[in-house]
């Protein structure tokens, strides 16, 4: 087995992760709109999430640009740039006293999160087993070809 | 329907009908200024004769007189009256036809009857024509006023246009079922039933709420309920508005529509056992109770008011003597404070490099001084007596108090642990809640809230300016967040000059619902300032407090509260959380109507679930009730002018606090400039073309005004010179201050002549006993005569101008002087020159000084004593800086910022002429 499959194998469980996260903040959120939830809780509580879910994504983007898998990258540098503007500005996290005037802009942000994820996940699946087709495939004509 | 066509009016078509006396199109500000003095004699005449101009009899028209109905008459106050079929918007007939009359000649009745509902401008044009043949039509029920002349500043002392409910309405015929509007003020008196018609008036939509309102002199009292009764479904109290139905036996809410059943205690008292008289329940007479809330309402016993002071003691506080000034006021405040049972809790920490706790044992004299310097790891030095029971330690407080100056006197620490001192705080209060009182004089240096200095000078000015207004860091804000949690407030009070960073600090009072004061040329030895720090800071203490409070807004179906502006934190979507209510903040909310309104009456209530300083837990519950209207009209015609300019302003300096100082002046002017280009195209028959005179509602005529007067108040003033310590402080005022003192004194101020004083005013009026304040002035420079003396109040600081001729006997009678050369410039303690011999009298030959310290007393009284203002004399050829302080408060005139008012009308006109708002 390849690096490249092992990479998409180890994205595609990430991106698993990160479409769990993503569930669970628009749960959250929606808790909040509820009024199940309390704003400061629901922000120390996601806020911890913020930076790992984060570094998950950049780690996914760093491999795939190190390797080479231009489309893979190309598919992350929208998100990973959108993360690095709002980490500049130091807007990642929620803020307990500001969350209600944002939280409709925080709930779409967090509906398209879980969409490419769900967008990730499938893709990096597909990728995964053509990859490991093709590899299987060449070794099987190497081994014919012996 | 009489096919009634209206005979072509006299005049030319097309733009706006002049008075008869002038056929011109076009008119100077004088000349207009002319034709409506000549005007206003020829008012009566008409407007109360015996011959009221009929619409749809066929004549009015002609005569050339009547159309002046549609004119706004200075000076004569004709309350508008709707008629209940106008107010209930059942019909667009209510309508006058005063206005019906200007219209132009051009669409006969018969397009109009096969027209369908009217949304097109010109289709209103055609409403109009119904509403002027309509039956039994009133007269004088609007009026619209032409934009032009001088402000008519006479209007903000008026009352909001009425409110007109239907018969039906309320339960009980009582006169009280009106929210009054310093409770609880609405933007707009009658409500448009959809969301296009609000769209398409362009006016805000929201409510100024002051739910711990003052009690007014000679108000009475909130009546207090035991019993509380609510919807099952949406938790709505009973309140006059509700409905009994089936023969009483159930009471259908008036929010959501449920039938509860009517409990058995509102006919029979079973302690007593004897009947009652339900209709005499002060919650279905009273549009505004109290409730005693039982156990339920509970988490915990009723907490004690507690108070925290950190005071800072560095070497920048010292030097401006402020812990001498601090500790003798709250010494002398310390009866003031609300202790009815005892229970009052107080502590003391002193704030340099390190932190000094005062333990004191009760009953014992001597404080003790426990001095922490290791700032890492917050501790209490002591698990008991830092939290003194003010009862019980009084005598150890007081000499803490009055030897805080000797103790740190020689301090030369520089260093300020404030962040360090709010931890220990919260450690402090725990589990208890209470509020804390931040008194700063340096920028805190230790600790993760700690704040660089910001250099401000070359960016005051330029669009790099919001961002000093943003706070540095997000320290303060998540402890403000942690502490309303724990029913933590924070008051913060900045004195002196040094760069403290307030936009940082102040985060800690905006997100709890406290207090900022700002006291920049604070000095011990500048007796005026001192006087005035002690006497705002100790009306602060004794203020009544709400403690532990939450406030809920409810509405009826349809309507949704958008967004809240004030000192609060939002808990949920429509509770605010204020761990201190006060009895003079405000709170403003957004509200966007969802579903199309199908009663004819909607209802807002509010409730302030809150404990008393004596122990009680209370819920105060106002409900307004407004009439809702298809008409877009009745909109325009029951707008409340002060309101709109209250939420407007607040929305705008929420908006420089997020985005840019100037996109909220843009937004601002766009708003006034919006409103009145919808009254334009929608209600006035020049709906699309150029007009000389622009029309305007007459409930509105001041909003170009107000609207001028925002942008030139320091909360948005453009230009170099407002140092932002001083913006921010005033961004708060607008924030917190309701819409009474907000509007009118704080951003317009009120100017008075001494040299002419009416001979009754400064004494106190024969029936009502209130003292009679002179009739205002125009704020211009205009009204200031070289041979004339001026006050200018604008609540936090008063102005005594004196022009270059005023008389010798004038400055002797006023302030004991000889002429207007010996008087001192610059800041004064405006003198009492009646020796305090006789209050009801003056002394003779200082009459004048008598009269105006009374006005003085009234104008304070109608700020509720929230300022103690210093006076400060200005001398038309005196300091340059004093000028310029006066001359920003004089709104209508044109400064480096802004237009003049004549300018801004202008420049509104031409924007909406030309169509392009």
């Amino acid at each position: 087995m390849s690096f490249t499959a092992i990479a998409y194998i180890i994205a595609l469980i990430m991106a698993g992760v990160l479409l769990f996260g993503a569930v669970y903040f628009v749960i959250m959120l929606t808790d909040l709109e509820c009024d199940y939830i309390n704003p400061i809780d629901l922000a120390n509580n996601l806020n911890t999430y913020v930076m790992p879910e984060m570094a998950a994504q950049s780690v996914l983007f760093v491999v795939f640009l190190l390797m080479g898998e231009w489309t893979t990258m190309l598919l992350n540098l929208p998100l990973t740039a959108w993360n690095v503007v709002k980490v500049v500005n130091n807007r990642q996290f929620y803020d307990a006293t500001e969350v209600f005037r944002t939280l409709s802009r925080h709930k779409r942000e967090n509906f398209v999160k879980v969409g490419f994820y769900l967008l990730c996940f499938f893709y990096y699946l597909y990728s995964m087993i053509m990859t490991l087709v093709n590899e299987s495939t060449a070794d099987y004509h190497a081994a014919s070809a012996h | 329907m009489s096919p009634v066509r209206s005979p072509p009016p006299p005049m030319s078509q097309g733009g706006t009908m002049m008075p008869a006396t002038s056929s011109r199109r076009r008119l100077y500000p004088e000349q207009s200024m002319e034709a409506y003095s000549s005007q206003q004699q020829q008012a009566p005449q008409h407007g109360h004769g015996g011959l009221p101009p009929l619409p749809g009899s066929g004549q009015p028209a002609v005569d050339p007189n009547s159309g002046q109905g549609a004119f706004f008459v200075p000076g004569a106050a004709q309350p508008p009256i709707i008629s209940p079929s106008a107010a209930q918007g059942l019909s667009p007939q209510g309508y006058p036809g005063a206005q019906g009359m200007q219209q132009p000649q051009g669409y006969p009745p018969p397009l109009a009857t096969q027209a369908p509902v009217p949304m097109a401008p010109q289709m209103t044009d055609l409403s109009q024509q119904f509403a002027q043949m309509g039956v039994g039509a009133n007269t004088t029920e609007y009026q619209t006023a032409l934009l032009g002349g001088k402000p008519q500043l006479s209007a903000l002392d008026e009352a909001p246009p009425a409110i007109k409910l239907p018969p039906s309405a309320a339960c009980v015929p009582s006169p009280f079922v009106i929210c009054p509007a310093n409770h609880k003020r609405s933007t707009l008196n009658a409500i448009p039933r959809t969301d296009k018609l609000l769209k398409k008036t362009k006016l805000p939509f929201g409510l100024v709420i002051t739910p711990f309102k003052t009690q007014e002199q000679g108000e009475e009292p909130i009546p207090v309920v035991s019993e509380i009764v609510r919807c099952r479904r949406c938790r709505t109290y009973v309140n006059p508005f509700v409905q009994f139905v089936e023969g009483g036996r159930r009471w259908k809410c008036n929010l959501c529509g449920l039938s509860n059943d009517v409990p058995l205690i509102f006919d029979y008292d079973s302690a007593t056992q004897t009947n009652r008289n339900r209709w005499v329940r002060p919650d279905l007479n009273y549009s505004v109770v109290e409730f005693v809330a039982p156990l339920e309402y509970m988490v915990r016993p009723p907490m004690p008011p507690v108070y925290v002071f950190i005071i800072d003691v560095s070497y920048a506080s010292v030097q401006l003597g402020a812990p001498g000034v601090i500790g003798q006021t709250i010494l002398s405040a310390l009866d003031r404070i609300p202790n009815v049972d005892n229970r009052t809790k107080v502590a003391f920490i002193a704030v340099d490099s390190s932190l000094h706790y005062f333990q004191v044992r009760p009953n014992g004299t001597e404080p003790q001084q426990l001095v922490v310097s290791d700032l890492d790891g917050i501790f209490l030095p002591s698990p008991t007596d830092l939290l003194l029971n003010l009862y019980e330690c009084r005598q150890g407080i007081e000499c803490l108090l009055s030897r805080l100056d000797s103790m740190f006197k020689t301090n030369h620490s520089v260093g300020n642990a404030l962040c360090p001192a709010i931890q220990a705080a919260q450690k402090m209060l725990g589990t208890l809640g209470g509020k804390v009182i931040v008194m700063q004089a340096s920028p805190p240096t230790i600790g993760e809230g700690k704040v660089e200095p910001r250099a401000e000078g070359k960016d005051l000015g330029t669009s790099r300016e919001s961002d000093l207004l943003r706070p540095q860091n997000m320290w303060y804000k998540t402890v403000a967040a942690e502490c309303s949690r724990t029913q933590i407030a924070f008051d913060t009070v900045f004195i002196g000059q040094q760069p403290m960073d307030i936009p940082t600090v102040s985060c800690l009072a905006r997100h709890t619902g406290g207090s900022v004061f700002y006291y920049p040329s604070f000095m011990a030895t500048r007796k005026p300032e001192v006087e005035r720090f002690s006497q705002e800071f100790s009306n602060h203490l004794s203020a009544r407090v709400a403690l532990e409070s939450v406030l809920r807004v409810r509405a009826s179906k349809g309507l949704r509260m958008a967004s809240y502006y004030g000192n609060f934190f939002l808990r949920s979507l429509d509770l605010l959380a204020l761990p201190n209510g006060l009895p003079n903040h405000s709170y403003a909310v957004d509200i966007e109507i969802e579903d199309t309104l199908t009663s004819p009456v909607v209802y807002f209530q509010t409730a302030l679930l809150h404990t008393t300083a004596y122990g009680e837990r209370r819920i105060r519950v106002a409900t307004l009730a407004l009439p809702t209207t298809d008409n877009i009209h009745t909109v325009f015609h029951h707008a409340d002018q002060v309101a709109i300019a209250s939420l407007l302003s607040r929305k705008a300096v929420d908006r420089a606090l997020v985005a840019k100082l100037e996109d909220a002046r843009e937004a601002l002017q766009h708003k006034a400039l919006e409103i009145i280009g919808a009254f334009k195209t929608e209600c006035t028959q020049s709906s699309s073309g150029a007009t000389t005179q622009l029309q305007i509602p007459r409930s509105l005529q001041l909003l170009p005004f107000l609207t001028l007067s925002s942008l030139k108040h320091t909360s948005l003033r453009g230009g170099n010179n407002v140092p932002t310590a001083l913006r921010m402080s005033a961004i708060n005022s607008i924030l917190t201050l309701p819409a009474e003192q907000g509007v009118q004194p704080y951003t317009v101020a009120r100017l008075y002549s001494l040299h002419d004083l009416p001979p009754q005013a400064g004494y106190p009026d024969e029936q009502t006993g209130i003292t009679v304040l002179p009739p205002r002035l125009g704020l211009s420079a205009e009204s200031l005569l070289p041979f004339g003396a001026y006050l200018l109040h604008d609540g936090s600081d008063t102005f005594l101008w004196f022009g270059r001729d005023v008389s010798p006997a004038l400055c002797q009678a006023l302030l004991n002087v000889q002429d207007v050369r010996t008087i001192p410039s610059g800041v004064i303690t405006f003198p009492d020159l009646s020796n305090g011999a006789d209050a009801d009298g003056p002394v003779a030959g200082f009459e004048l000084n008598f009269q105006v310290n009374n006005i003085l007393r009234r104008l304070n009284d109608l700020c509720h004593n929230l300022w103690k203002p210093v006076t400060y004399v200005c001398k038309e050829e005196g300091e340059p800086v004093l000028r310029m302080w006066m001359s920003q408060r004089l709104t209508e005139d044109m400064d480096t910022s802004a237009p003049s008012y004549q300018q801004f009308l202008n420049q509104i006109r031409d924007k909406v002429n030309r169509g392009n708002f």
